[in-house]
C-alpha cells in the first residue's frame, strides 16, 4: 500500500530471524513514530512504506523477550531493521552440544555436528600439520558431518560444494572453541587413531600457548624436544617424562619450553584422570608462570577451570554421581558437571495397539548441595533427536530444565513465561500451543502452553484441542488437570470432576498444573464427592509444600526414593542405557 | 466512612476502588493482646503495609485519571502500626475507626461490590497490603488486624482470601474491568502445611462467566518475601506507583488514544522494576501476574510526559568547537546549534534526532535518541 500526499516517503524493512518458520510469521511487531503513536502492528517481518521520520521498532523474539530499536526513515530510501535469535542462549547450547558430543564414544555414533559445535580451523591452521589433521577428520566423518554453509558460528564452514573444510574470520581468537574442537577431535581419535593422536595434541598445545592476551591465537611452532617426547612416548610414561622434562628444562633456565612442556603434561594426566599428578604438575606450572611474568593469562584460567572440575571428582564418562535415577524411558547423556542432556525416544503411535511411550511424566532424581530433587523432564517422545529432549541444569539446590532450542515453538513458551512478556504476544502463545497440541505433536509443550493460557484466562475457547490433549495423551496428567478447568463451568462439570480426581493421584510435570490442581480441589463448584477432594486436596498439599513454584517445571525437594523408586518405570541412573542420538531428517 | 470519597450513588461509569493495608495485628506474638492462636503464625508487627496502601489510596485521589470511568469511591481501611506514617490528604479523610478487622472488611467489600455492580462499564481496582499465606501460584490470602483471635471460628477467620474475592468478581455482571494487587509476604513451608485445608478466609461465591478483564498482580512470588523499606513503604508499592506515574507510560495505540498505562505495558514494567530495587538490597522478589489477563487500560495521561535530557560531550576539549542541533522526529527543531555543554533540557517523550557537528580532529556525529520518561542522559563522543 502507498501513502498519498506530498509528504516524503520513505521505506521500512523489518527483518526477523528465526530458524522456526511458525515463530518468524507470528513474532509479533510494533512500530511507533516519533511521538510514541503506535501507527502499525503487525506479524513477522514486512516492507512497509512510511512517512520519513523517526521511527521505535519492538518485537517480541524468539526467547520471549522484548527487543526494541530505533530507526530513521528518510526519503526514497530503505531502513533496515533486523531482529535475530536470541544468541546467549544458542551460545549457551552450543557449549553443551559441544560437550555433550566430546563425551561420544567414537565418531560413528555421533549423527550430527552443526555449526554450532564449532571446528576450531584456526587452532589448527597454527600447527603445521593442520592440513593433514583436516584431511584425516573430513574423510572420515563426512558421511555424517553436516556443516550448514554460513553457518551461525564465523569459525568455520564446511564448504559443501568440495566437501572440504575452509577456515573463515582465521582470527577469530575464540579459544572456548578451539577447546570444544579438540576435545571433540581428541574423544574422537583415542580409539582408532592412536598415530594421530600426538598430532592432535600439538593442536591442542599449539591453541593453548600461542594464545595471547589480546585474544588472538598466533602461530606457533612447538618445541620439537616436546614434539618427539609426544611421538614416541606411552600415554601414562609421556606424561610423567614431559612433568620431569619440565622440571629440567626450569633448571637449566629454559623457562618457556618449560612453561610449554608442562602444558602438554597437563594435558596428559588430565586425559589419564590423574587428579594427583595433575595438581601437582599445575602448581609448578603456575608457579614457573608467575616467576617469569608469562602473560598468557588464558592458558591458565583455562587450567584453572579445569582444576575446578578435578577437584570433586576426576573426569568421566560415565556421568554425573548427582544424577541418582530416572524414569525408565527416560535418556539422559551426562554433558558435564551438573548438566545433562535428556531425551525419550521416539515413539511411533499405532492406534490399533493402543500403547503409551510410558505410564507417567519422565522424571529425574537428582542430588544438589542439601537435598535431593525429583524434577519433571517435559521430553517430548513423538518426535527425533534433538526435537525429543530437554537440557537439566543443577544451580546450587535449584534444578534448571528447558526444552532443547531446537524445540522452537515449545522455547518460545517457556521463553514467554520466564521473561514475563506473555502480557504481549498472548496471540502468540494462542496459536503456539494449538500447533504444539495438533501438527507439532509436543504434548508436554501443548500442556505448558495451556497452563499459562488458563492462568491469563484464555483457555476456555480452547476447549477442543484440550479435551484432545487429555485424551490421547494419558501418561501427561498436567493435561486431564487443564481439561477439569475448562469442564468447571460447563454441563460436564461432574466429568470434569472424575478427570481431576484422577490426574491428581498421577505425577506432574509442571509447577503450575499442581497449583491449579489445589485450587481445582479446594474451589470446586459445588460440594460433590467433597470427602474425596478433601483427601486429594490434603495428600497434594503435602507433597507441595516441598515444591519451587517459582520454577516452570515441577521440582520437588527432598524427593526420597520410596515413591518411586522399585516402582516399574524406575531405574537408577546407572543402569540408563547407553543414548543412542537419532538423527533428523 | 471508609469511603474517602463520600460518593453516592452513580448511575454513570466509575472507578471504584478498595484499598487495605494491615501493619497492625492484635494477637500475634509481639501484639497488644497475644493470643496463643495468634502466636502460632510466628509472624512479627509490619511497619510499612498500611502506609503503602495510603500511598497507593493517594495516588488515586490525586493521580488517577480515567475520563471514562472517573474515580467515583474509595475505600480505605488501614491498620497502621504505632508511629507508622499515612499519606497526609488520606489520613485527613479518613474517620475513625478504620482498621482492617474482618468486620470490616466484609462490610467495605459489599459495599464496594454493590458499588461496582451498579455499571458494567465500571472499573474496578483493588489493592491490599499485609502479611500473606499462599501455598500455590493460585492462592493469595491477606492477614488481617483480628487474625488469631479467639473469636473466630476458624484459624484463617481474621483473614481475606484474595483469590477467592477475585474469582467470585470474574463475571460479567459487575465491573468488567478490574485490577488488583496483592502486596504481601508469603509464608514458610511448615506454617503453609497447616493451610493447606484453610476454611473461614473471607471469600465470595462464583459465579458463571467472566469480566473482560482482571488482572492480579502478585508482590512475590511463591515462599518469597515481599520486602519494603523500614519506615517508608513497600518495594512493590513503590514500584507501583512509579510505573503508573511514569515507568510504565505508553504513547497512543490501538487501545488508548492517549498516553497511557496498561495492563501489558505495567506488567512489563512493574516485575523489573520490584527485582531492582529488592536487588538493590541484595535480595530477590518476583512479580507474578494472573487472573484474566486481557488487554485493559489503567491509567491515561493529559498530556505527554515530560522527560529530563542532559547530553555530554567527549572529549570535553571538543567542547568550543562543537554544536548540537535537537530535531523532534527528525523534523521539527527544538534545538538550534547549541554550543553550551552539556546540554540540558526538558522535553516531551518521544524520538529525537541529535546532530553535532564539529570541527577536525573531531568528527560529526548524529544520534536518535529515545526520551522516556523520567530521565535520559546521552554521551556523545566526538572523538
Amino acid at each position: 500500500m502507498s501513502l498519498q500526499g506530498t509528504t516524503p516517503i520513505g521505506t521500512l524493512s523489518v527483518e526477523l530471524e528465526s530458524t522456526s518458520s511458525f515463530l518468524m510469521g507470528a513474532l509479533p511487531v510494533e512500530v511507533r513514530d516519533s511521538r510514541s503513536r503506535l501507527i502499525r502492528t503487525f506479524k513477522g517481518g514486512q516492507l512497509i512504506e512510511l512517512e520519513v521520520g523517526l521511527y521505535s521498532v519492538s518485537a517480541i523474539l524468539d526467547d520471549g523477550r522484548r527487543s526494541t530499536r530505533v530507526v530513521h526513515v528518510e526519503p526514497d530510501a530503505r531502513a533496515v531493521v533486523r531482529f535475530a535469535p536470541p544468541s546467549p542462549a544458542l551460545a549457551a547450547y552450543a557449549k553443551l552440544r559441544a560437550a555433550a558430543f566430546a563425551r561420544r564414544a567414537s565418531w560413528a555414533e555421533l549423527p550430527l555436528i552443526d555449526g554450532l559445535l564449532a571446528v576450531g580451523a584456526q587452532a589448527l591452521v597454527a600447527t603445521e600439520d593442520w592440513k593433514k589433521v583436516m584431511a584425516g577428520l573430513a574423510a572420515r566423518l563426512l558421511p555424517r558431518l553436516l556443516l550448514p554453509r554460513g553457518g551461525p558460528d564465523p569459525a568455520v564452514r564446511l564448504a559443501a560444494a568440495i566437501d572440504a573444510l575452509a577456515a573463515e574470520r582465521a582470527d577469530n581468537g575464540d579459544l572456548d572453541q578451539a577447546i570444544r574442537l579438540h576435545e571433540v577431535a581428541r574423544r574422537a581419535f583415542d580409539d582408532a587413531h592412536a598415530d594421530t593422536e600426538a598430532a592432535l595434541t600439538r593442536a591442542e598445545m599449539a591453541a593453548l600457548l600461542s594464545t595471547s592476551d589480546d585474544g588472538r591465537i598466533r602461530a606457533l611452532s612447538l618445541n620439537k624436544e616436546a614434539l618427539a617426547l609426544l611421538d614416541g612416548v606411552d600415554a601414562p610414561e609421556r606424561a610423567l617424562v614431559l612433568r620431569e622434562r619440565s622440571r629440567l628444562l626450569e633448571e637449566t633456565k629454559r623457562p618457556q619450553e618449560a612453561l610449554q612442556l608442562y602444558v602438554a603434561a597437563l594435558y596428559a594426566f588430565m586425559r589419564l584422570g590423574d587428579r594427583r599428578q595433575w595438581l601437582d604438575t599445575l602448581n609448578d606450572f603456575a608457579r614457573l608462570a608467575e616467576r617469569v611474568g608469562d602473560p598468557r593469562s588464558r592458558v591458565t584460567e583455562f587450567l584453572n577451570q579445569k582444576a575446578r572440575a578435578f577437584e570433586n571428582e576426576p573426569l568421566s564418562r560415565d556421568g554425573d554421581p548427582r544424577l541418582l535415577e530416572t524414569s525408565r524411558e527416560l535418556r539422559t547423556l551426562h554433558v558435564e558437571r551438573g548438566c545433562w542432556l535428556a531425551w525419550m525416544d521416539r515413539f511411533e503411535v499405532d492406534p490399533a495397539r493402543n500403547r503409551q511411550p510410558c505410564e507417567e511424566v519422565p522424571w529425574m532424581r537428582l542430588r544438589t548441595a542439601s537435598t535431593t530433587i525429583l524434577v519433571g523432564v517435559p521430553a517430548n517422545p513423538y518426535d527425533d533427536y534433538p526435537h525429543n529432549s530437554c537440557m537439566v541444569f543443577v544451580e546450587g539446590d535449584r534444578v534448571r530444565v528447558l526444552p532443547a532450542p531446537e524445540r522452537r515453538v515449545a522455547s518460545a513458551v517457556h521463553g514467554l513465561i520466564e521473561s514475563g512478556n506473555v502480557v504481549h504476544a498472548v496471540d502468540l502463545l494462542e496459536s503456539a500451543t494449538e500447533l504444539l497440541a495438533s501438527k507439532y505433536q509436543d504434548p508436554a509443550g501443548a500442556a505448558l502452553g495451556g497452563l499459562l493460557l488458563q492462568r491469563l484466562g484464555r483457555l476456555e475457547p480452547h476447549a477442543g484441542w484440550v479435551e484432545n490433549l487429555a485424551r490421547d495423551f494419558p501418561w501427561l496428567a498436567d493435561a486431564r488437570i487443564l481439561l477439569a478447568a475448562v469442564l468447571r463451568n460447563t454441563s460436564e462439570r461432574d466429568r470434569g470432576l472424575d478427570v481431576l480426581l484422577s490426574a491428581a493421584r498421577q505425577p506432574l510435570l509442571f509447577a503450575d498444573a499442581l497449583s491449579l490442581a489445589l485450587a481445582l480441589l479446594r474451589r470446586w463448584p459445588d460440594r460433590a464427592r467433597f470427602a474425596e477432594r478433601q483427601a486429594a486436596q490434603a495428600a497434594l498439599a503435602d507433597a507441595a509444600v516441598d515444591v519451587d513454584f517459582s520454577g516452570v517445571v515441577l521440582t520437588q525437594r527432598n524427593a526420597k526414593p520410596a515413591p518411586r523408586n522399585g516402582s516399574p518405570s524406575a531405574v537408577p541412573a546407572s543402569a540408563v542405557p547407553a543414548p543412542v542420538l537419532v538423527r533428523r531428517a | 466512612m471508609p469511603d474517602i470519597l463520600n460518593s453516592s450513588q452513580q448511575s454513570t461509569p466509575a472507578t471504584h476502588a478498595l484499598v487495605i493495608g494491615v501493619s497492625r495485628y492484635h494477637h500475634i506474638q509481639d501484639g497488644q493482646a497475644p493470643t496463643e492462636r495468634g502466636r502460632q503464625f510466628g509472624l512479627e508487627q509490619l511497619t510499612s503495609a498500611a502506609r503503602s496502601a495510603s500511598e497507593v489510596a493517594s495516588w488515586l485521589l490525586n493521580s488517577y485519571r480515567n475520563a471514562r470511568a472517573p474515580l467515583g469511591s474509595l475505600r480505605v481501611l488501614l491498620s497502621p502500626s504505632p508511629g507508622e506514617v499515612i499519606a497526609s490528604d488520606v489520613a485527613e479523610r479518613l474517620s475513625s475507626p478504620h482498621g482492617a478487622t474482618r468486620a470490616a472488611v466484609e462490610q467495605e467489600l459489599a459495599a464496594f461490590r454493590t458499588a461496582c455492580a451498579q455499571h458494567v462499564d465500571n472499573v474496578a481496582f483493588v489493592y491490599v497490603a499485609g502479611h500473606g499465606v499462599q501455598l500455590t501460584n493460585h492462592g493469595a490470602i491477606l492477614l488481617l488486624e483480628d487474625v488469631g483471635s479467639d473469636a473466630h471460628l476458624n484459624e484463617l477467620g481474621g483473614a481475606l482470601d484474595v483469590v477467592g474475592c477475585h474469582q467470585g468478581f470474574d463475571h460479567p455482571r459487575t465491573a468488567r474491568t478490574q485490577f488488583w494487587f496483592f502486596d504481601a509476604c508469603r509464608q514458610v513451608p511448615e506454617v503453609a502445611r497447616r493451610f493447606a485445608n484453610l476454611a473461614g478466609a473471607i471469600t465470595l461465591d462464583e459465579q458463571h462467566g467472566h469480566a473482560d478483564s482482571s488482572p492480579l498482580f502478585l508482590a512475590s512470588s511463591t515462599r518469597e518475601v515481599a520486602f519494603a523499606r523500614v519506615g517508608q513503604s513497600s518495594l512493590f508499592c513503590e514500584a507501583l506507583v512509579w510505573a503508573l506515574q511514569r515507568g510504565a507510560v505508553r504513547g497512543p495505540g490501538e487501545e488508548c488514544g492517549e498516553w497511557h498505562v496498561s495492563v501489558s505495558s505495567l506488567h512489563e514494567k512493574l516485575a523489573p522494576r520490584v527485582r531492582l530495587l529488592a536487588g538493590q538490597a541484595g535480595e530477590d522478589q518476583n512479580v507474578e501476574i494472573t487472573g484474566r489477563v486481557l488487554p485493559a487500560i489503567i491509567h491515561r495521561l493529559a498530556e505527554p510526559p515530560r522527560v529530563k535530557l542532559q547530553v555530554t560531550l567527549q572529549p570535553p576539549a571538543a567542547q568550543p568547537v562543537t554544536r548540537a542541533s535537537l530535531f523532534f522526529g527528525a523534523q521539527r527543531l527544538v534545538l538550534d546549534r547549541h554550543a553550551a555543554w552539556p546540554i540540558d533540557a526538558e522535553l516531551e517523550a518521544g524520538l529525537y534526532l541529535l546532530d553535532v557537528t564539529t570541527a577536525p580532529p573531531y568528527a560529526d556525529k548524529k544520534a536518535i535518541l529515545d526520551l522516556k520518561p523520567p530521565a535520559v542522559t546521552e554521551d556523545v563522543k566526538v572523538a
